[in-house]
C-alpha cells in the first residue's frame, strides 16, 4: 500500500465513510499499534470533530436538560448526594429514622418512671422537626430549580452577549463597506444591506421585507464574479422578512463584483434553479 | 485550547465520581453545540432532544469509558453524539420508504456547509468555516454527505453518479486541505 493510499484510508476512516472490508485493515493496523496509522488517523479526527462548529449554533430548550437531571436525580443510589447545595441544611431521611430507638427508649423510660408529660413533649418536638425537614426539603428542591433555570439563561445572555460583541467589532472595523442589494420584480419590497470586510474578506447579508418563502424552499445566497455564480448560505428571514447570513471568501477571489439572492429548494443548491430577489453590485 | 480541554477532562473525571455540578458545568459549556450537530443531522428538532438527552445520559452513565488520551472530550461526547443520530437516522430511513426512494433518486446536492450563519460566531467557528470555504464545492459536499447523512463511500458515489474513485480523492483532497488550513487559521486568531 502507497503512502497515498494509506492516507486515503485513514481519512475515509475518520469520517467513517469506509465500507466493512476496508475499515478492517484499518482496525488491524490500529490494534498493531502501527504509528503511521495512529498519527494520520488522530490528525484526521482532530479535524473532522471540528466540522460541526461551522454550523450555525442552536440552543437546546431548557426542558431537555431539567429531564436529564431529572432522571439522574431519579437513578442516584440511596446514599447522600455529593452535592453541598442540596444537602447543607437538610438532615438526611435515615438519620431521622435512627432516632427512632432513641425515642422508643425515651417513651419507655417515661413510661416506666411514669412521665407522660415528657414522652408528649419529646413527641411533639420529633413531629416540628420532621415538618421542619420536610419544608427545607421542599425549599432545597425550588431553589435547586430555580439555579438550573437561572443557569440556562445565563447560558442564553452569554451566547447572545457574544453575537453582539463579534458584531460590534465587525461594524466598528474601517475595513468594512456597505452595498446596497434591491429587490426585482419577484420581490420589489425587499432590500438587503451588504456588509464587506475588506480586509477580512468576510460579508454579512441583512435583508428586509423578504417575502415569506413556499414549503421546502429556502433563500439562498450568491457571489457573482467572472464565472459561474458561487454557492454561499442559505437562510429563512422572519416574518417580517429580515434575515442575516455571514458568509467568507477565499482572500485570492478578488473578481467579485455583485451579490444575488435567489429562491432555492431547502438545503441549497451549486447553480442557481430559481427567481432572483436581490441584486447588487459591488 | 489545551486550558478548555483540561477543564473538561477535569468535569469528566468529577462526573466518574457521581458528581452532579459537574455534568451540568458539562452540559451547559457543550449542549449547544451537541444539539446544533444533532439537528444538523435529524432535520427534527424533537427526536434532537431525545438524542441529547441520551448522549448526555451515556456521559453520566459511562463516564468511565472516557479515555484523555484517545482525545478531546468535546470529540468524545461528538462523536457519540453522531453515532446516536446516524443510527436513528439509519432506521428511520429503514421504515420511511418513501422518502429513501425519493433520497436514493434524487442527488441534488444540499450545501449548508457554505457558511449558513444566523448571526457572528465565535472566533473557532469563522476559522472552521473559512477553511471548509477554501475547499471547492464538490469536496464540501462529498464530506457533508459522509459526515452528516452517515453515508459510505459508496453511497455517495452512487448517489452523485460518480465514479468511487473519485469520491474517494475528493474526500482525502478535502480533509488534507482542512488539515492543513485550519491549524494555521485557529492559530492566527487570538
Amino acid at each position: 500500500m502507497t503512502p497515498e493510499e494509506l492516507q486515503e484510508l485513514c481519512a475515509l476512516y475518520a469520517l467513517h465513510a469506509l465500507d466493512a472490508d476496508e475499515a478492517a485493515i484499518i482496525e488491524e493496523r490500529l490494534r498493531a499499534g502501527d504509528p503511521e496509522v495512529l498519527e494520520e488517523l488522530a490528525a484526521f479526527r482532530e479535524v473532522v470533530q471540528l466540522l460541526p462548529h461551522a454550523l450555525p449554533l442552536q440552543t437546546p430548550p431548557p426542558r431537555v436538560r431539567a429531564q436529564l437531571l431529572q432522571r439522574i436525580q431519579a437513578a442516584q443510589p440511596a446514599s447522600p448526594p455529593r452535592e453541598r447545595a442540596t444537602t447543607a441544611h437538610v438532615t438526611p431521611l435515615r438519620r431521622r429514622w435512627r432516632w427512632q430507638p432513641w425515642l422508643a427508649a425515651a417513651a419507655a423510660l417515661a413510661v416506666v418512671s411514669f412521665s407522660g408529660w415528657t414522652a408528649s413533649t419529646l413527641h411533639t418536638q420529633v413531629l416540628t422537626l420532621e415538618a421542619q425537614n420536610t419544608q427545607l426539603q421542599q425549599l432545597a428542591n425550588e431553589r435547586q430549580q430555580r439555579l438550573q433555570g437561572l443557569e440556562a439563561q445565563i447560558q442564553q445572555l452569554q451566547h447572545t452577549a457574544g453575537q453582539y460583541q463579534a458584531l460590534w467589532t465587525f461594524l466598528s472595523s474601517p475595513a468594512v463597506k456597505i452595498v446596497l442589494l434591491t429587490g426585482s420584480e419577484h420581490a420589489p419590497a425587499a432590500g438587503a444591506r451588504l456588509l464587506w470586510d475588506t480586509q477580512r474578506g468576510e460579508w454579512t447579508v441583512v435583508t428586509y421585507a423578504l417575502p415569506a418563502l413556499p414549503p421546502g424552499k429556502t433563500y439562498q445566497l450568491w457571489f457573482l464574479g467572472s464565472g459561474k455564480p458561487i454557492p454561499s448560505g442559505t437562510f429563512r428571514p422572519t416574518v417580517e422578512g429580515r434575515g442575516i447570513i455571514q458568509a467568507t471568501l477565499p482572500a485570492d477571489r478578488t473578481d467579485i463584483a455583485g451579490a444575488a439572492v435567489s429562491i432555492e429548494p431547502e438545503g441549497g443548491v451549486l447553480q442557481p434553479t430559481g427567481n432572483i430577489v436581490l441584486v447588487g453590485k459591488l | 485550547m489545551k486550558r478548555v480541554d483540561n477543564e473538561r477532562s477535569t468535569l469528566v473525571r468529577r462526573i466518574q465520581e457521581r458528581d452532579q455540578q459537574a455534568l451540568r458545568l458539562l452540559y451547559d459549556r457543550l449542549s449547544p453545540l451537541i444539539y446544533t450537530l444533532i439537528v444538523r443531522i435529524m432535520d427534527d428538532s424533537a427526536e434532537a432532544e431525545e438524542v441529547l438527552a441520551e448522549t448526555f445520559w451515556q456521559v453520566w452513565d459511562g463516564a468511565a469509558s472516557y479515555d484523555a488520551g484517545r482525545g478531546s472530550v468535546e470529540g468524545w461526547i461528538t462523536t457519540l453524539a453522531r453515532s446516536r443520530a446516524i443510527d436513528r437516522l439509519r432506521a428511520r430511513r429503514r421504515q420511511e420508504t418513501t422518502r429513501a426512494a425519493y433520497e436514493a433518486t434524487h442527488v441534488a446536492p444540499r450545501s449548508s456547509y457554505t457558511p449558513e450563519m444566523t448571526a457572528l460566531q465565535s472566533e473557532q467557528s469563522r476559522a472552521v468555516v473559512m477553511a471548509l470555504n477554501t475547499l471547492p464545492a464538490e469536496q464540501r459536499l462529498a464530506i457533508e454527505m459522509a459526515y452528516y447523512q452517515g453515508l459510505s463511500q459508496a453511497e455517495i458515489a452512487q448517489r452523485l453518479a460518480e465514479p468511487l474513485g473519485t469520491i474517494k480523492t475528493r474526500l482525502r483532497l478535502g480533509l488534507v486541505r482542512l488539515r492543513t488550513v485550519l491549524p494555521r487559521l485557529l492559530g492566527a486568531r487570538p
